[in-house]
């Protein structure tokens, strides 16, 4: 039988155990036997864990960083920009619960294969092939969100960042934005970039916390960000 | 209570019809929808507040899925089938080398003589593919005892030869997808590949991951493409920019004299472009009048 605790109220749905002498992060699977990228399952009971890797899931790195909360809850409707192949995105899935629902945006035909038939699965994953700067399309097609996610390493993506939660996330909400030092800038130093990205976002939005996420993934930062009540 | 609908937005979920504060008090067929004025958009966030409070969540799921297949089964794959086709050809060659530079150290062993004389993998394996070593010691104008490998017992022999048979048939396949590449190139993208050539403006595609990225391209990057390690170099420390990157190997750079491979390139890159846009629009063919242009200006220098 894994020992596995939970995380607490600030995560929920997510458990600590471990791997070796190695803490481990899992989510409780929203399907059970249904393994997205090959990740090791635990079973317990009528439960299932999925293992969490950080080096794959710049999320799970935050947390095992040390970030004080990442603002997502069970039953919130996520707006998911930079899906990918949907590896972080079961994993927000799990968290989120079957009253949950994750709209999972990415511009990538070839990724977009790979989450479809990961979403087959999942009843809450709702695959949305459009461009996360589209904000007039992707207002077609979403609703409202409780949490905004953001992983798609643009140039300008702190801008995109704030115009997608200009509309789509709800007052009060949380957002998460994951910065990749080296597509916004090549020559300039990551520390000095996640000083300017964090200024820039200060100005719209308040900075809950943020993290590096070196080392499971280098010359990275993820900020978790909260919405003010109406303005 | 119930609203005078105002408004309609056509959301993919539905059409819903839309009071003056942005509740949805109709969907799909409501009497009357067609006629309202679109949704403006400073009511757009109460709008999609009302979607999240008043629709089920797997109407957006069942019409998100359904529209995101429909874009990924109406996708052009034409230059992707081509991109796969480039990659496949580059592994190849990296397999060959590697599949010869063990078929010649194993075969050495038998007849050193015949693998000191053949350097190249596909000659080699088509010469033991084809003959015994026998036969083979007699091309070499040689006997057993004159030679310094020594003869192998069957089973072994026949071990290194099927090892020489792959070779032989992944040259055939190599033959196979280079003549694939270059007709589907000439085809599809006529004016591009005139300038670029089948090879190098396959490998060009590759890189840049679709014509239409090729076509988005500044000449510069295109020039650069396939040099990105010391670009980047160049950008973050005071090292010397690159010249070229994978247009180097197109023979008009290649056989530039020395102080001159700079400027071919970038010529080259200049015209590679304009033809690729041409192409991209359903232009008509210009590429021998852009060629010349080119051979015109780098004679002269």
């Amino acid at each position: 039988m894994p020992q596995l605790s939970p995380l607490g109220q600030k995560f929920p749905n997510i458990f600590l155990g471990r791997k070796g002498n190695r803490k481990a992060l899992y989510t409780k699977s929203l399907v059970p036997g249904e393994p997205v990228y090959g990740e090791e399952l635990l079973r317990d009971g009528k439960s299932e864990y999925r293992s969490w890797d950080p080096s794959r899931s710049k999320l799970a790195a935050a947390i095992m960083k040390g970030i004080s909360q990442i603002g997502v809850r069970e039953g919130d409707y996520v707006l998911y920009l930079g899906a990918a192949s949907g590896t972080t995105v079961s994993h927000v899935a799990d968290i989120v619960g079957k009253r949950g629902l994750v709209f999972a945006v990415d511009m990538a035909y070839r990724t977009m294969r790979d989450l479809l038939f990961m979403a087959e699965k999942r009843p809450t994953v709702v695959p949305i092939l459009c461009d996360a700067n589209d904000t007039k399309e992707l207002a077609r097609r979403v609703c409202l969100a409780d949490f905004v996610y953001m992983d798609v390493a643009q140039k300008d993506q702190v801008r995109i960042f704030l115009k997608n939660c200009d509309l789509f996330l709800k007052d009060e909400g949380f957002a998460v934005l994951c910065v990749k030092a080296r597509s916004i800038d090549v020559t300039k130093k990551p520390k000095q970039l996640y000083r300017t990205v964090l200024k820039e976002l200060e100005q719209r939005i308040t900075v809950v916390d943020h993290r590096e996420l070196d080392p499971f993934e280098k010359d990275h930062a993820l900020f978790v960000v909260k919405r003010s009540a109406r303005r | 209570m119930a609203t005078a609908p105002r408004y309609r937005f056509n959301h993919l979920s539905g059409a819903y019809a839309v009071a003056g504060d942005g509740s949805i008090v109709g969907a799909d067929g409501v009497r009357g929808t067609e006629g309202l004025p679109p949704l403006p958009e400073g009511h757009l966030r109460e709008f999609l507040a009302a979607l999240r409070s008043q629709v089920p969540a797997h109407r957006f799921r069942t019409t998100n899925t359904a529209q995101t297949r429909r874009a990924i089964k109406g996708h052009h794959y034409d230059d992707i089938l081509l991109i796969h086709a480039a990659h496949l050809l580059e592994e190849i060659d990296k397999a060959m080398g590697l599949l010869g530079k063990r078929l010649a150290e194993w075969y050495a062993i038998t007849l050193p003589e015949l693998v000191e004389a053949i350097p190249a993998a596909e000659t080699l394996a088509k010469r033991i593919a084809g003959s015994s070593r026998s036969e083979l010691l007699a091309s070499l104008g040689m006997d057993d005892s004159s030679s310094l490998g020594v003869g192998l017992p069957e089973a072994d022999d026949r071990a290194v030869r099927s090892l020489a048979e792959v070779i032989v048939s992944l040259a055939d396949v190599k033959r196979c997808q280079a003549e694939y590449i270059k007709t589907g190139m000439e085809r599809l993208y006529p004016n591009y590949t005139r300038l670029a050539g089948a090879a190098v403006g396959a490998r060009l595609l590759a890189h840049a991951g679709s014509f239409a990225a090729i076509v988005r391209m500044t000449a510069s990057k295109l020039q650069m493409l396939g040099a990105e390690k010391a670009l980047f170099r160049h950008m973050r420390t005071k090292a010397p920019p690159p010249k070229h990157g994978l247009i180097s190997q197109h023979p008009l750079v290649s056989g530039a004299k020395r102080g001159d491979k700079g400027r071919a390139a970038r010529m080259l890159a200049d015209k590679i472009v304009i033809a690729a846009r041409v192409d991209y629009f359903k232009g008509t063919y210009v590429a021998d009048r852009l060629y010349e242009e080119l051979e015109v200006k780098l004679c002269r220098s």
